[in-house]
Order: structure tokens, then sequence, then C-alpha cells
């Protein structure tokens, strides 16, 4: 059947691309305005138990989308009247920053923030310098005094050694843009920043403002990717075509990808580049496949006229490279779609696209590259002199061959056995989640984590993660025992290190009842009983302003929040967070408490789908590989032969990862995914054909020495471009980027390798059916 | 040699056989292994779940949430120390490192007092009173007299021949004479906080409380008199240095004081002294001849014995916190509150141990 289709292709080869080439039109023009944006709440599996509390709470208890300010005092404190012009300017300036939620911004200079007062008239609450600057420095020496006596202030928003101060706004999500955000909030920043304070910021809107920035950069870099891609393929196939058809494929595949994605309202984060490049790199390396042995078939046909030559060699490439072709892609795309069970938005929509272009292949480089192929006027004739198949490509090929030949196999077999071994055990420590403090999207000394690790050693800590507690009836929250659990649940909390501090009701209770007790010291607690804390919520109440205490509790007074400060966002953190916060929930069954909120519940919902996730999507990849391999190959033996280079590229990936502390996240799991399709393609093609040429005739040795030299310089071509293009990556401004490129380039060196040694060795050592079958060569 | 060859033959087929039996053998196993692999992928992508890596976590024995009420000195460098949430906490060396001991509550306990380094009374919240008498190895909770409307106890001092006296809100006044194992009430109950108080004589007790108030017993706890110094202010702590010389340090930094066991009472305002914030407890430092008051935001002050030369100070310049008791040994002074640490009288340099 397959036959029969390659005919077709190659009998109506006009139409057919006349066909591929209107529906790239079409489709080109929606993938130009295809959307590149980060869309934060994609990243949220909706059905996750925390993201539903998230949402539900996250209006007043405080959202992902926050920016996090520090003014730190280039000399002394910040009571001084240069540094409180620049806070107070900062706090002025936010209210034009667009998308704002401008109830929720907490600054000494705004009027959230309060110094409550007791006096004969009961308690009062005023904004520590709202609307006003201070006048005097009596005034400012007052200011000083408040802060210090408030714990709500002192610590959380002004540090311990007073030298820096803290400003928090959140954002309507529906009307954020981080572009934006992010420009206005520097801009305000490179405006205030002067000789007498340090700003930094930290935030969610303000990283995916930085992966935005970068976008020009990342354009950059795919362009030079491509040039250098370009060049070396000139410069090893020395044909226009073995340059050109590679490219074309993989702009087909793009357009058709992107344009489709547009069609069915999908954007383009800019993080999944990487795997658009992965991709792409398929394309490129099935349409290279196509053209070496096209070359083959040439240089085997002899005496026709030149025009015939390229038809039927054309036609029997596409033939013969069908089935490892579709193979190859249909396991990619399978193992791809794996990654869609999870219920991450942003990992479906990621495998919808992958999908789609992976399946583009099949049309891009399996089809389109031999059809135009078909077409070459002289398919021998060379752009450039420099032949490195004579200089490096046949020498290392020979050396391949030679190594399967000699007892040198069973050297290449124990060397793979040592590595499954070694990178087995490294690999079982890869982390999910984060693995390092700061943001792995980033460098290290990038500005942005700079930022944020001085942010966070000044203060407890800039992400978030609320709890609920409550939600069952009005009034729950002044019940003392609850109030009471709360406090004891963050101290529960404090004791882990990473969690700088948290906030809730119960803390503002202690300094009201302290502030009633003449600021006696030991009166630093809860009201003894039920009524007596409905008094002291009702007195700081009345002192407030409507609305001050939302971020504590509902007016109802039916939930209320615990809020933790969070000084990184590390997988190992989280998960220990979590579990803490589960072990108080099991020893404290009477107060019912809901996790969990906030930047750092929803990573935390992400982190434990991942890891639930994470055997799951590789079993059922390799499964679907193993299967795919068994129905085409019709042999058991089959699916285990392909699965050793797919299990030994991932796992010296994994103990790559883990190695270089990537964590496994949201953002790498998808370049996981696609590597287990991905390192069984090479391994396809070089016993495809060794399968060919041992029916039809050959040797063990010949068929295997054949198919290295067509197959395999296909192989070691497309590797070698690959990774060499994929190198440009290194040097992102994208930490990310950077270490996915390691990733990917290891990726293909090891499928490489292990296609170009291990398996022919491995197939010479074993002799499978499945590969040198004696009947269907007796019977060719 | 044909015979020989033969045999040859026949164990080549013997050989044969078994090999071929080997072979199937292996054959059937390999023939196994791919599915046996196939299903294992498949139950391991359905039902394995991957357990999150929890690392452990060991509370240090003073947290930064934990407030340190009272503290108390044993001998050596040993010395007891209660707090929030039933906490009580012993040191080995002088207060560096302190380990926890079960107080079995977990009400707030405010003071703690010992008489050697077994026996020690702990008081707190809701009235609990607590004794050791084996160094805190085990806290026993002992009844002790409570009123109906409130009951917290605020201050315990031990005197030799295992007396002991608490005092606390609604005017408490209690006194245990076998080492905390029983208590009784000294005096009637009346909406007023009794703060702290000190025994100087053999009959004579002193009761700092509310508004400048004082009490004072001279039958050793019989009758009380009711004294209104010209303090405004409430008080926190009293201390004395002889049954002549005492003095009473309070809110807002109000000082009073005696040199003639009371006859008349010298007031300090905090405009005299320097110092506005609280001050919560007093003692008197043979090492520098002079008072010491500590207290609220960091603050403290010296001052010397006939009230004059007030010296108000910080701690540190970057420990603003609040402390509530301390115990002077020698020029040391060991601190607690919201932090914990070490002041050197002399050097004045603060030596923070746990924040």
């Amino acid at each position: 059947m397959l036959e029969r289709f390659a005919l077709f292709c190659m009998k109506f080869r006009v139409p057919v691309l006349a066909i591929v080439l209107a529906i790239t039109a079409v489709l080109a023009t929606f993938a130009v305005r295809i959307d590149v944006k980060t869309v934060f709440e994609d990243l949220q599996p909706g059905s996750h138990p925390y993201i539903k509390v998230h949402e539900e709470f996250k209006q007043t208890f405080g959202g992902t989308s926050v920016i996090t300010f520090m003014i730190q005092s280039t000399k002394g404190d910040i009571f001084q009247m240069p540094v409180l012009e620049q806070i107070h300017a900062l706090t002025q300036g936010l209210y034009k920053i667009d998308a704002i939620n401008e109830f929720q911004i907490y600054s000494i200079a705004g009027k959230k923030l309060k110094e409550v007062r007791a006096s004969t008239e009961g308690i009062q609450s005023f904004p520590y310098m709202w609307p006003n600057l201070p006048e005097s420095q009596a005034d400012i020496e007052r200011i000083k005094e408040a802060i210090l006596r408030s714990p709500l202030v002192y610590g959380p928003f002004v540090s311990k050694d007073l030298s820096a101060t803290l400003i928090t706004v959140d954002f309507f999500d529906s009307l954020l843009e981080y572009n934006l955000a992010y420009e206005q909030a520097y801009e305000l920043v490179h405006r205030l920043d002067n000789d007498a304070v340090d700003i930094s910021l930290v935030g969610n809107p303000i990283l995916y403002g930085w992966v935005n920035h970068y976008l020009p950069e990342t354009m950059k870099l795919v362009s030079i990717a491509g040039l250098i891609f370009l060049l070396l393929l000139f410069l090893i196939n020395r044909t226009w075509r073995g340059t050109l058809l590679p490219i074309l494929a993989g702009a087909i595949s793009a357009i058709w990808a992107l344009g489709v994605a547009k069609l069915v309202g999908i954007h383009f984060d800019p993080l999944v580049v990487v795997v658009a490049m992965l991709i792409t790199a398929r394309a490129v390396s099935h349409s290279v496949q196509m053209i070496t042995r096209f070359h083959e078939e040439i240089d085997s046909v002899k005496g026709h006229e030149e025009d015939l030559d390229s038809y039927t060699a054309a036609k029997v490439t596409l033939k013969d490279l069908l089935r490892p072709g579709l193979l190859g892609i249909a396991t990619d795309a399978g193992c791809v779609t794996v990654v869609a069970i999870s219920p991450i938005p942003l990992l479906q929509k990621l495998v919808v696209l992958a999908v789609v272009w992976v399946a583009t292949v099949a049309v891009s480089s399996i089809i389109v590259t031999p059809v135009l192929l078909s077409w070459v006027r002289k398919p021998k004739a060379y752009a450039h002199p420099l032949n490195l198949d004579k200089l490096i490509i046949r020498p290392f090929l020979n050396m391949c061959v030679s190594i399967v030949a000699t007892r040198a196999r069973y050297v290449v077999v124990l060397i793979a056995a040592v590595l499954f071994v070694v990178c087995g055990i490294r690999a079982v420590d890869l982390t999910v989640g984060d693995a390092a403090p700061g943001s792995p999207i980033l460098w290290p000394d990038g500005l942005y984590n700079t930022d944020s690790l001085a942010i966070n050693t000044q203060f407890p800590g800039a992400d978030r993660m609320f709890v609920v507690i409550g939600r069952e009836e009005k009034n729950q929250i002044k019940n003392v025992h609850v109030l009471d659990t709360m406090l004891r649940l963050q101290r529960h909390m404090e004791v882990q290190k990473q969690i700088g501090g948290s906030i809730s009701l119960s803390d503002i209770l202690p300094s009201v009842n302290e502030t009633l007790r003449e600021g006696n010291f030991r009166y630093s607690e809860l009201g003894s009983t039920t009524t007596n804390n409905a008094e002291l919520i009702y007195m700081y109440e009345r002192a407030a302003e409507p609305g001050d205490l939302n971020r504590f509790t509902d007016v109802n007074r039916m939930n209320a929040s615990v809020t933790m400060y969070f000084a990184d966002r590390q997988g190992k953190t989280i998960q220990t967070a979590i579990a803490r916060v589960k072990q108080f929930i099991e020893a404290n069954p009477d107060v019912n408490i809901s996790l969990a909120g906030g930047t750092i519940g929803v990573i935390a919902a992400v982190n434990e789908v991942i890891l639930s996730g994470q055997i799951q999507s590789i079993a059922l990849a390799l499964f679907i590989l193993v299967m795919m391999c068994i129905i085409v190959y019709r042999s058991s033996i089959a699916g285990m032969f392909f699965m050793v280079p797919v299990v030994l590229a991932n796992l010296v990936t994994f103990a790559f990862m883990s190695w270089q502390n990537i964590g496994m996240n949201i953002n790498t799991v998808p370049v996981a995914a696609l590597g287990i399709g991905l390192g069984v393609d090479y391994a396809l093609y070089i016993c495809d054909r060794i399968k060919g040429e041992y029916d039809s005739g050959k040797t063990h040795l010949e068929a295997i020495s054949l198919s290295l030299h067509c197959a395999g310089r296909g192989v070691l071509v497309t590797a070698f471009v690959l990774i060499a293009s994929v190198c440009v990556w290194l040097y992102s401004s994208l930490r990310f980027q950077a270490e996915m490129g390691m990733l990917i380039g290891l990726w293909l060196a090891v499928s490489a390798l292990s296609a170009l040694f291990l398996m022919p060795a491995l197939a010479y050592i074993c002799k499978p059916k499945f590969l040198f079958n004696d009947k269907v060569r007796g019977a060719s | 040699m044909n015979v020989a060859g033969q045999n040859l033959a026949d164990d080549n087929a013997s050989d044969t056989e078994e090999q071929s039996a080997f072979k199937k053998i292996l054959l059937t196993l390999v023939s196994i292994l791919p599915w046996a692999i196939v299903a294992t992928l498949l139950w391991a992508g359905i039902f394995v779940k991957p357990k999150a890596v929890i690392e452990e976590v060991i509370p240090d024995s003073i947290n930064v949430r934990d407030n340190i009420f009272g503290v108390a000195h044993v001998g050596g460098d040993v010395y007891l120390a209660t707090g929030n949430y039933g906490k009580m906490l012993i040191t080995q060396d002088g207060g560096k490192t302190w380990v926890n001991q079960d107080a079995t509550v977990d009400v707030h306990l405010q003071d703690v007092s010992s008489w050697d380094e077994d026996r020690a009374v702990a008081v707190g919240n809701a009235g609990v009173t607590l004794m050791t008498e084996d160094g805190g190895e085990t806290w026993v909770s002992v009844e002790s007299p409570k009123s109906d409307v409130a009951n917290k106890l605020l201050k315990v001092h031990t005197y030799p021949g295992g007396e002991a006296y608490a005092v606390g809100e609604m005017g408490m006044i209690i006194r245990s004479m076998d080492y905390g194992k029983t208590w009784q009430q000294l005096r009637e109950e009346n909406d007023i906080f009794m703060n702290d108080v000190v025994k100087v004589d053999a009959n004579t007790i002193w009761v700092s409380a509310e508004y400048g108030q004082i009490f004072k017993s001279i039958d050793n706890g019989e009758t009380w008199e009711e004294i209104f110094t010209d303090s405004p202010n409430s008080f926190a702590a009293i201390a004395a240095k002889s049954p002549q010389e005492i003095v009473i340090v309070g809110l807002a930094g109000v000082v009073v004081g005696t040199s003639d066991g009371g006859e008349t009472w010298t007031y300090v305002s905090p405009e005299q002294s320097g110092m506005t914030e609280h001050m919560m407890d007093v003692q008197w430092s043979d090492a520098i001849d002079r008072w010491v008051a500590i207290g609220n935001k960091g603050k403290y002050m010296t001052f010397t014995k006939e009230l004059t030369d007030f010296e108000p100070m910080n701690i540190s310049t970057t420990d603003y916190t609040s402390h509530s008791e301390m115990e002077i040994v020698g020029d040391k002074a060991l601190a607690v509150g919201a932090t914990v640490g070490s002041l050197d009288l002399k050097t004045k340099v603060w030596t923070l141990y746990h924040e």
C-alpha cells in the first residue's frame, strides 16, 4: 500500500505539489498573525483542587500577578527625606501602570498599611505617610517608631535593619498584559532610581516581561541557527537542493503548524521556541535522509537520461523511506500526545501544536522533498569542490562498520550498558519543580535573579502561598479556636527555613490586644474568648477603612487566609511546605483548612500534576513506541530493540539534568516527552535499511555496511549540523533556552551515536529475526 | 575410528538436543520478555505515582515567631526560660543554645523561677502553675487559686525554704511554701493587674500594679496596704537592692524608687529620664553599680541608686524588638522577649543568640 501511495504521489507530482503550496500559502496568512505571548493561567491545571481554591480567593487573598518592588537606601536607613520621597513617588507612580488592582497596593506610603493606636476614643488607625510626605524630622521619627511597633509592617514591609522597604502591587489578571506592565514598571524604576536608593523588582509580570523582552534576541538566535545550519548543509551536501530542500521542509512544517494553531486559537509561548526547534529538527532530519538516499540511487542508476534518473530515483527513495519515515513521525506524534493527559492547558495546547507540527513533517519532508527531487536536472553536479564525504564522513562511517565487524562491537555494547547503569542511578535524583533558587528561566546573574536574591535576603520572601481557613459557616473566623489554629499553623510552617514568614488575621489581633493593654508585650496574644476576638476585630475594623481586612478575611468572616512568604520556588521547598500543611491538617481535623493559592500554591499544583504524570508520561510514551514498532515490524522483539536507544538517550539526558540542577518543570516536560519519540528516529532509518538490504540478498555485514553508508550518512550529517546550530542557544540570555539547547544537543548526540554504533552492533550480535529474516530473503 | 566417530556424532546429537532445549527455553523467555515489558510499561503508566520528596524539618528550640517571656538563673551557666505555647527551655551555656522541655501545657508561660538546680516553678496564662523537682525532666501542673473572671499569672519569684510568690490579673497574689506543690491566695480578688512582686525581708512583700499603684504587706501577706505613687502609668517590674532600696519601672519608661524602705517614693518622669518606651524589667547590677532596666523596641537604660544620671540606650542598632525580662549575672544581662541575647553591661555590646 505504501508503494502505491508513493507511486501515486510521484505520478501526480504537479497537482500534489500545487495542493501543498496552496495550503501553505493559505496557512501562511494565518501563521504570521499568531499571538506570541505567555498566559499565566494556561500554566494552571484547572481541575486541581489548589487551583480551584486559588481561583475562588485570588482577588482578595492575592493572585499570581504580583509585582514586588524593593527600595533600598544606599546609605543608612530609609527614614530620611530623599529615600521617603522616592518611596512616595514610586507608590504614586503605580497608579499609572495599567491593569493594577489599586485596592491591593501595599506600601508604607500607601493607605493600606496602617499604624494602630490606642486612645481615649478606642483604637484608631492612621496611614504612615499617605497622602502626604512627613514635613519634619520629628514626623519622620514618629513614623519610624510607629513602624517599629507594628509586626505587620516591621519585617514584612520594612526590613529588620530598616534599610529597605517593600511595595507590592497586584493586577487584575484579565486585563494584565505582561509586556506593558513590564515596560511601565521598569520605566517607573528607571525614573526614580537615583543616588539615594536602589530599586529592585520581581514578580510574574516582570519575569514574563523579561521573556518577551528577549523575544527579538530569540528570533535572532533562530536566524543564526538557521544560517549555520544552511552553511553546514551546503558545505557537506555540496548541492543547492541538499541545502534548500531541508530548510524548505522545515519552513513548510512551521507554516502549517503555526497556521493551524492560529486557526484553532492557540497562542505561541516564547518559551516553546525550543520545542519548535526540536520539531523543525525532525523535519530537517527526514528531509536529509530523503536527499541522501536520492543521491545514492542516482549514483547506482546508470545509462539513462538525467531527467528520468531523477524521477526514478525520487520514486525509489519515497517508496523505501516511507515506512521508517512515517513510523518515526507516528512515534514522535504518539509520544508527545501522552503529554496531553496532563490537565495543564499550556501542555494540552502545546500537544495540539506539536502533534500538528510533527504530522506536517509527513507532508513537508516525506512527500514534498522527493517530489521536488524528481525535478532535479543535473543530479550529479556539485556546487563546490570540497568533498567532506571523502575526507571525513566516509572514513568515519567506515570506522562504524569496522567496529561492528570486529570484536570492538562488544566494547560498544559494554559502554552502553555502563552508561545505562550510571545514568540510571543519577537520573533518579531528577527534581520535580525548580531545582535552584531564583527563576530557572533566567541566568543567576541576570538582573531579575539578582533583584530576586536582594529582596529575599532582606525580606521573608517575595513569593506567596495562601491557605484558606473556614469555608463552613459565617463568623467562624472569630472563633478563638480557629484563630489559635491559624496561629499554630503559622508557627508550624515557619519552622521550615525557606518560609521567611507568614501573615494572617491572627497576627493583627495580638497587636490590637497589646495596644489595648497599654502596649504590654506580655499581652501580645489573641483574645482569650471568641467574644474577646470579635471585639478585637471590631475595634480594628472601626479604626480601619472598609476593605482593609479583606486580604485576611472576607466580610462574612467565613473564610480567612494564612499567607506564607517563600524565599525560593524550588521543587523540594514547595513539596515540603505542602506536606507540612497536610501534616498539620491531619493533626487538626476540627478546623477546615484548604490548600492553596497564590504563586506558590499554583506552582505546587503544577508540580503535583507533573510529578504524578512523570512516570505516567514516560511509561506511556515508551508503551506507544514499543507497540508501534511491534505492529510495523510484526515482531515483539522489534519493540524491545528500538527501546534501547530511546531509554539510553533519556537516561543520559535525565542524568545530565539532575547533574546540572535542571528541574523537571512545566517548561522542561514537553521537551522531555518529545525526546522519547525523537530518540528512535535515527535508529529506525538505519535498521530499516539493514532489513531492506538483507532482504534483497546481502550478507549481514554487507547490509549493515550499506545501511551505515547511506542512512548512517543522513544520521551523521543531520546530527552534526543540528548540534552545531543548537549550540547557538548556549548564548541565549534566557537560561532556559540555553539549557534546553544543551539538552537537545545531548539528545541528538546520544541518539545519533547509538544509531551509528550501538544499534548495528546489537543487530549484528543478536541478529533479530525482524531484521534478518531468511524466509523473506529466500522469497526475494 | 568409525566407532569413535559414531560416538562423536552421538555426543553431538545429544549436545544439540540439550542445546535446542536450552534454546527453546531461551526463546520462550525472549518472546515473553517484550510483552512483560509492555505490560509493565502500561501498568506503570496507569498506576505508578511517584512520591514527593520531602525534606526533614527540624525545628529550632526558639523560632522567629516565639516570644520568650520569662527567664531564671539556676546557677553557673544554667538558665530556665518560658514562652508562648507552653515553651519551656533550659540552657547550659549561658543562653547560646537551648533545649526544649515538656511543660505538658500549651498556654503561654509568663515566668519561671528556681530554688536550685532541681526545683523550680513556672506560671502563665489561665492561672497555670507548674513545678519540677528534677531540673525540668518532668513538669507537673498543680492546683492554684483561680478567679472566675481572668487568671493570667505574670510573674513568679522564689525565696529560700520553698517559698514562692506569683502575681497576676484580678489582683491575684498567691504563695507557695512547699516548693510550688500547693498555693494559697493572699489577697481578695479585685479588678487590678498585679505585675510583679518582691519579698525584701522576713515579713515585707511589695507588689507593683496598674496605674502607678503599689501594694505592701508587712505581716508576710496577711494584710495589704494600697499606695498610690505619682506615676500616671502602670508598672511592669519591681526589684530591691536592699529592704530599703527598691525600684519600680513601667510603661512609657516611668521609674519610681525609694531609699527608705517605702516611706517616700520618688517619681522620675519619662521627660526626666529620657526614656519613653515601656520598661518591662529592672535589676541592680553590682558590676556597673547601677540599676538596669530593659523593655520595648530594643531600649534599655541604666541609672544610679540615687535615681540620677539616667542613660537611655538601644541594645543594638538592628534589634528593635521588645524584651520582657532579664537576668543579670556578673557584668552580663541575659535578656528574653521577641529575641534572646546577652547584653554586656560594661561594653554595652548586645550579642543576639536567637531571633
